[in-house]
């Protein structure tokens, strides 16, 4: 069978969509199909929101199945057509009156709001299957748009070399540094922890200057690291070497670095409201689930800084819970609408 | 022939007498693609032929002239003397020259299942006037508009005669903004375009084809549908979800929407040409308004290219 897997391209944007895109394409190659990722750019203002939709309607694609993965490449048109989803546009919906959304409560933006959420709900219809890669970007289809999808669990990039190694003394977070990914909290779960522990978080965004600032002012600078964006090898090494994962992002998606970790052995400290992190961590049994407060984030730090056996075993409960996770069940679902 | 102040094809009318009233909404909005006209086929030809009955006069030249037919079935026994008239004329045509099979149009939900049937339900409601308002825009409405976030109204409860909780004039907006309605009677129509989740009573669903728990909520009595009204306001995924349910049924009965059909299907619909009417009609098919943003760009995008084609 040939597949077209469909993607939004943001230009000199490369992040877990592109990973899970690529990844799949490969899946389905492997599985002895012939498979084509085909992407189109798309802008996030308003105003050209729906540009790229009306052009996927446009695009012939000759397959026999296409999979859509995210807006708008959903809009795509094709007798078969799946959508694996990854994520609507947010700014529209959860995201609507955040600070990096141009969706208000004016007369313009509420219109927009009501047009997308409808050209969604069609488009979203047309598929013969839903699937999410997540609960909680179902429920979100769901409570938005009145439409179900399953949620289809997929395994992280590097699941196949992550290894566990000696608990050292950090707790780890390759993650972007923006607002979403909360990296200004970590530093201040560390601060409110005991010494001894370090925070690495390996990444790059706009909130760089910001958390440096802020770990010198809680008297932390020397205790946490920001390497930037680190490849491969060192990304499995820092995992190996940690003694847990703090990763703590607002109403996350799905969360590549919780499963990771878990590949790695690692328990995860995470909060409340991280969304789809939620739908792996059990808090006591494979890591731990703080109120998303500076102080019971460093208790957590500590409690595992403590008792490195416990962290261990979390660890591992954590591992075994990922061990099954393959790209197989994720074609056969995808392939066998 | 075409009439030449339009331009637009014929479709000639076979008229028995009393006309459907569904098949009348139907003919009125036709108009886009081909003007309907009473012609006598002894002596004229038409594009398409659209018969009113089967006991419809020269139905059966109609059929033997191998041009698109479509004919107006009232019930089981309507289709059987369709296809009995259409075997006849077939047989009438010289050897080699193929009638087309009649389009059997009917507003009997029961024929409807029948492959190839075209089911009309001649619903006077102009979808394309109801922008559809999901829960979640609706509650950012209410609050751009300081209204409270549960916002249940009641409109023409039980029928007409129970009361009603928004004035007359105000209906339109109360549903459109509304986190839950209770709505019986021919309003309900109105209530589903704008996508609102709604409760009602039984013969009001009945009416609409709509389904309990797919696209209304079924209340008891009028006590229970307020109840069942505040308690869908409070459930945001089963009112988006009905919500959804009740705008896909209204627009499965529009009947602007079964007039392109069989504009279609008769090969009367003139197929977009240029890149602004693919987009166009493109556009069209999801009910985007008129002067929506992305109109205006797919516009000043194609314009170029439709000024180097002409």
């Amino acid at each position: 069978m040939n597949v077209c897997v469909c993607a939004a391209q943001v230009p000199f944007v490369r992040g877990g969509a592109e990973l899970l895109q690529e990844n799949l394409v490969a899946a389905f190659r492997s599985a002895g199909h012939g498979a084509e990722l085909v992407r189109l750019p798309v802008a996030w203002e308003r105003p050209r929101l729906l540009d790229a939709a009306l052009a996927w309607r446009m695009v012939p694609l000759d397959a026999d199945l296409v999979v859509a993965t995210n807006f708008p490449s959903y809009f795509v048109r094709h007798p078969r057509k799946v959508v694996w989803l990854l994520h609507q546009h947010r700014g529209a919906y959860d995201g609507a009156g955040a600070a990096w959304s141009d969706f208000g409560l004016d007369d313009g933006s509420l219109e927009a709001q009501r047009l997308l959420s409808d050209w969604d709900c069609r488009a979203l219809e047309e598929a013969e299957a839903l699937f999410a890669t997540s609960a909680v970007v179902a429920d979100r289809l769901l409570r938005y748009n009145g439409l179900s999808a399953m949620p289809l669990a997929h395994p992280p990039p590097l699941s196949d070399v992550l290894r566990p190694g000696p608990s050292g003394d950090y707790v780890f977070c390759p993650t972007r540094l923006e607002s979403n990914k909360r990296p200004t909290l970590m530093v201040e779960g560390l601060a409110a922890a005991g010494a001894g522990v370090r925070l690495v978080v390996a990444g790059s965004g706009s909130l760089e200057g910001e958390v440096r600032a802020l770990a010198r002012r809680l008297g932390v600078g020397g205790r946490v690291e920001l390497p930037g964006f680190v490849d491969d090898d060192e990304l499995v090494a820092r995992y190996a070497g940690a003694l847990a994962v703090l990763y703590v992002p607002f109403d996350e998606d799905y969360g590549y670095v919780t499963l990771q970790a878990f590949a790695a052995g690692k328990p995860v400290i995470t909060a409340k409201d991280s969304g789809g992190v939620l739908e792996w961590v059990d808090d006591g049994v494979n890591g731990l689930v703080t109120d998303g407060s500076p102080g019971e984030i460093g208790a957590a730090i500590d409690r595992l800084a403590a008792d490195p056996a416990e962290a261990r075993a979390m660890g591992e409960a954590g591992r075994r819970l990922v061990a099954g996770l393959s790209w197989g069940p994720v074609v056969e679902r995808l392939l066998g609408c | 022939m075409s009439a030449p102040d339009l331009g637009l094809p014929d479709l000639g009318l076979l008229v028995a007498p009393g006309v459907p009233e569904p098949l009348r909404h139907v003919l009125g909005h036709v108009r886009p693609w081909c003007v309907p006209r009473v012609v006598d086929p002894r002596h004229e030809s038409a594009p398409a032929w659209l018969a009113t009955a089967w006991r419809a006069p020269f139905l059966d030249r109609a059929l033997a002239s191998g041009r698109p037919v479509a004919v107006w079935a009232a019930g089981p026994a309507d289709v059987d003397a369709i296809t009995a008239l259409a075997g006849h004329a077939a047989a009438r045509r010289a050897a080699g020259s193929a009638v087309p099979e009649p389009i059997v149009v009917t507003d009997d939900p029961d024929l409807a299942e029948l492959h190839g049937v075209m089911h009309v339900t001649g619903d006077v409601l102009d979808v394309a006037a109801f922008p559809p308002v999901t829960p979640f825009v609706r509650s950012r409405w209410r609050r751009a508009a300081g209204l409270p976030q549960t916002f249940v109204v009641v409109v023409d409860d039980a029928g007409g005669d129970g009361p009603s909780s928004v004035p007359y004039d105000l209906v339109p907006t109360a549903l459109a903004l509304a986190s839950a309605a209770v709505v019986c009677g021919p309003r309900l129509a109105e209530a589903m375009a704008w996508a609102t989740p709604c409760v009602t009573d039984a013969a009001s669903a009945a009416a609409l084809g709509a389904v309990d728990g797919s696209e209304v909520a079924i209340g008891g009595d009028r006590a229970g549908r307020r109840e069942a009204a505040h308690l869908l306001a409070a459930d945001v995924r089963r009112a988006a979800s009905l919500g959804r349910g009740g705008r896909r049924l209204v627009e499965r009965r529009d009947t602007a929407g079964a007039a392109r059909r069989l504009a279609r299907r008769l090969g009367l619909a003139v197929e977009p040409v240029t890149a602004a009417e693919r987009i166009s009609a493109l556009l069209d098919e999801w009910y985007t308004p008129a002067q929506a943003t992305i109109r205006l760009r797919a516009l000043e995008a194609t314009a170029a290219l439709d000024r180097a084609a002409s």
